[in-house]
């Protein structure tokens, strides 16, 4: 289990993490998102202690990861910039590997051939799609216990992301990997996060099993006859209204059921529909609540 | 997941991985140390030399290339985020470094011996080899401080070079002092600190180059090297790997533009010492040590608009700079008015060279030449060095009349040196120096006849003459020697008689030098010892005698040049 608690760290005299709270649990697909610049990538290298955090710590199944440097064995981090040794091929580049991780020989030929890499072409001649996917293969190769994912399939297409998901479904279910992918493709998130954190400006804004989130905020859509002011749902829980035609689209985060009684009672209730969120607009709401893409 | 000790496996992959580079570096040398001078069939010795400083720019170039990985993000970051501490990284780096040094020198030594060159050529290898170490781990810690590797290998080199900026500084600091406290001289405080106090070459190991390795040397080489590895390990911890820019750690930047901009005005200041005033040199230096540091630190901070901080750390350092020089001049101007008590010293100088008394104070203090008897030295070295209670008294004497009065009477056309070096040996060992600037003057004053006065008891006493002119006065010099003198027309140097043997000569000479009178420029000629009276260098006419010494018809050794005119009359007469 990974657990980063109370994380902060400066540049220079820039707050760039504040009061980071992050629990990824054993087996468990742990999705970092947030808006540009909020600290996601800062936050994977507090985990591979590239950063020195300024207050609070990382820990490990329990250990804490700046006093047992030895615990990063088991980390792998496959970072959004990806950098190869000068002239090395992926061959060469796994042999380099073994030398400090348990690669497996197995996986690496089984995972060349599911992805189609050549393994003695330079990986910096590669395409970025070709890259990323010969770095996701070492990654998986290398059997880590927790594995740190920063925009991963950012430019991939459909089926090699697939694919993708496809192997570390795999992985953290056969390996009880703890994997976390930070990521601006809220849909991809979407299909595989067990747990999800939402960041902005150096924030957690908000933590939680994808499936409680999904049922802690909700949407309906709804139509009354006559005047209405969807400030009087407040005691709902409001998050974001808009009104569409004489439709209002309302987020919320309080019961709907008794949403539907409260506007059966008071008003002729035309519609009420119960409308299905993804991540990709919890994200947004959440966002949306902290005032950003709502700037004049 | 089984833990893996993979230092040793990752160090032999680093090695490996140098084969390219060993190549490269086997043709170089091979080609430029060996093939060029046998085709040539040029000096080999300067070829090996330059396989030398080819050997110092593949090892600098490969340490920074290799710790490159600190300068670059996604580098960076790879190799951070693999199991291989930071720390185990510049050590596997530092190990592959020095094998590969390792191999460059038993290149350039192989290639010695298949030239069958001069072995002696590989003793300067005492030297280098101290040297190449302290730059494999320097241009690691300059890596490790650096944010950049064009800045990592300037830094290697300025950290290489810290200790002789610290003695530029130092000099400095004496160099403005002599300007403040009268009778020190910044080249006597230089020579002292360097031999006394701040033995660079240990420090550079230079001294070993001729002499056998000592203790010092197997002692030296190991701390230094040891106080550079925990630098390393010191700023490895501490290294925010955040930072970008030029220099990573905000000391450091501030360590480096601090000293950067003494060395400027510093240069300045010492190439200039002699031909500018002290206010005017003082302000120029603090201009450009301004000027050096906003260009330094806008240059590694990346911006014109300087930072309060930066202004902060420049004004502290100035007043400690200021504070260090202000504390030295107090401390040296307590001596300022020090005069010897005659009773303790020992011999005394009296001239215009410094350069002589140093070399003097070394030939006492080296036991090596006692083949060659102080009198012997003095003599081959044109040095007059008093004994006599008397004359230590006059010149003590005359040394608080400097004090006083740092004027002289003088004839510009005829006198120019304006340096009146005094230099007290000791009865406890020690050595009293004094270099005092002096203000030549054409009018005579109450001042300069007190100095003339003395200076000429001085040059008419025999422990004078038996130096200057030894070989007329010394009897234990003049007997059994063969000895002879040549006279030339100054006004064609045209040789008027041949050769005369100077026993005919002796006694007229002599009564001539008794009766010579140097009158109001006694003093000028005490500490200048010219000997060319004034008619003889303003109308070109007089004489030249040429002293020397036939050690057989073959050897002729020269001992003096003696210029005269007319007021040489007995010596005239007689050639008549």
């Amino acid at each position: 289990m990974l657990t980063i608690s109370s994380l902060s760290k400066k540049f220079g005299d820039f707050q760039v993490l504040k009061n980071i709270n992050i629990n990824a649990e054993k087996s468990q697909i742990y999705g970092l998102v947030g808006s540009n610049g909020c600290g996601k990538t800062t936050i994977l290298k507090h985990i591979m202690q590239v950063y020195k955090q300024d207050e609070g710590y990382i820990a490990f199944d329990g250990e804490e990861v700046e006093k047992n440097s030895e615990i990063i064995k088991d980390f792998y981090y496959v970072q959004d910039t990806l950098y190869f040794p000068y002239q090395y091929t992926l061959n060469k580049l796994f042999h380099y590997e073994k030398l400090m991780y348990n690669m497996s020989e197995e996986k690496f030929e089984y995972l060349l051939k599911y992805f189609s890499i050549d393994k003695n072409k330079v990986l910096n001649k590669m395409s970025k799609g070709q890259k990323k996917q010969a770095a996701f293969v070492l990654s998986i190769a290398a059997q880590p216990k927790l594995l740190l994912l920063d925009e991963i399939v950012d430019g991939l297409d459909a089926v090699i992301k697939r694919k993708f998901w496809d192997i570390l479904i795999k992985e953290v279910m056969d390996n009880d990997m703890t994997v976390i992918i930070s990521s601006h493709d809220l849909k991809e998130l979407d299909n595989i996060c067990d747990k999800v954190g939402i960041m902005h400006e150096g924030r957690i804004l908000r933590e939680e099993n994808l499936e409680k989130m999904k049922e802690d905020i909700k949407r309906v859509q709804f139509a009354v006859e006559g005047e209405f002011d969807p400030e009087v749902l407040k005691e709902f829980g409001i998050l974001q209204h808009v009104k569409i035609g004489s439709v209002f689209i309302v987020t919320l985060t309080g019961n709907t059921e008794e949403l539907e009684k409260y506007l059966k009672n008071t008003h002729t209730l035309l519609l009420f529909d119960k409308l299905s969120m993804s991540l990709e607009e919890i994200f947004i709401t959440e966002l949306g609540g902290v005032g950003y893409g709502k700037e004049e | 997941m089984e833990k893996k000790n993979n230092f040793m496996p990752i160090l032999i992959y680093s090695i490996k991985e140098k084969k390219n580079w060993v190549l490269l570096s086997t043709v170089i040398i091979f080609l430029t140390t060996t093939l060029i001078p046998y085709i040539l069939r040029a000096d080999e010795e300067f070829f090996i030399m330059f396989g030398i400083v080819e050997l110092f720019i593949l090892v600098l170039i490969n340490c920074l290339v290799d710790n490159s990985f600190l300068h670059n993000e996604p580098k960076l970051t790879y190799y951070m985020s693999k199991p291989v501490t930071l720390s185990r990284q510049i050590i596997i780096n530092i190990v592959t470094n020095s094998v590969f040094t390792v191999y460059l020198v038993a290149l350039i030594v192989a290639s010695v011996v298949f030239q069958g060159l001069d072995y002696d050529i590989l003793k300067v290898f005492k030297m280098l080899i101290p040297w190449l170490s302290a730059i494999i781990l320097l241009a690691s810690l300059s890596s490790i401080l650096s944010g950049n590797t064009l800045m990592a290998g300037a830094m290697t080199i300025f950290n290489f070079c810290l200790p002789l900026i610290i003695l530029l500084v130092t000099m400095f600091i004496f160099s403005i002092l002599e300007n403040i406290v009268i009778g020190f001289s910044a080249d006597v405080l230089n020579d002292y600190f360097i031999k006394n106090i701040y033995k660079l070459d240990y420090l550079y190991f230079t001294r070993y180059v001729d002499g056998s390795i000592d203790l010092v040397y197997l002692l030296l080489l190991p701390i230094i090297l040891l106080f550079i590895a925990l630098l390393i390990i010191r700023f490895v911890k501490r290294r925010k790997n955040e930072n970008t820019g030029f220099i990573v750690f905000n000391g450091y930047k501030y360590f480096v533009a601090v000293f950067a901009c003494l060395i400027i005005p510093a240069s300045f200041s010492i190439s200039f010492s002699r031909y500018t005033g002290m206010g005017s040199r003082l302000i120029i230096s603090a201009l450009l040590a301004i000027l050096s540091y906003y260009i330094i630190i806008a240059f590694v901070e990346k911006s014109f608009r300087i930072s309060k901080s930066s202004i902060k750390v420049f004004a502290v350092s100035m007043v400690l700079f200021a504070a260090v020089t202000g504390s030295t001049i107090l401390v040296a101007s307590q001596y300022e008015n020090t005069v010897p008590n005659p009773e303790d010293v020992q011999m005394v100088y009296v001239g215009s060279s410094i350069w002589s008394v140093n070399s003097a104070s070394e030939f006492l203090g080296d036991r090596s030449h006692e083949d060659i008897s102080f009198t012997e030295w003095k003599r081959n070295h044109g040095m007059i060095i008093y004994e006599d209670i008397n004359s230590i008294e006059s010149i003590t004497e005359l040394h608080k009349q400097v004090l006083m009065d740092q004027t002289y009477y003088t004839d510009p056309d005829y006198y120019w040196m304006s340096n009146l070096v005094l230099a007290y040996w000791m009865k406890d060992g020690s050595i009293i120096r004094r270099d005092y600037k002096l203000i030549p003057e054409e009018e005579l004053t109450k001042e300069h006849a007190d100095k003339n006065e003395i200076a000429h008891e001085l040059l008419i006493s025999n422990e004078y003459k038996k130096q200057r002119f030894y070989y007329l006065y010394d009897e234990k010099y003049y007997s059994g020697r063969r000895l002879f003198a040549k006279l030339r027309s100054i006004n064609d140097y045209s040789t008027i008689i041949e050769e005369r043997d100077l026993k005919d000569l002796r006694d007229v000479l002599k009564k001539d030098i008794d009766n010579q009178y140097f009158d109001n420029t006694s003093f000028a000629e005490l500490f200048m010892n010219d000997m060319r009276p004034k008619a003889v260098m303003e109308n070109e006419q007089g004489y030249l005698l040429e002293i020397y010494e036939k050690v057989s018809n073959e050897d002729i050794n020269y001992l003096d040049e003696l210029y005269f005119n007319e007021s040489f009359t007995s010596t005239i007469e007689y050639l008549k």
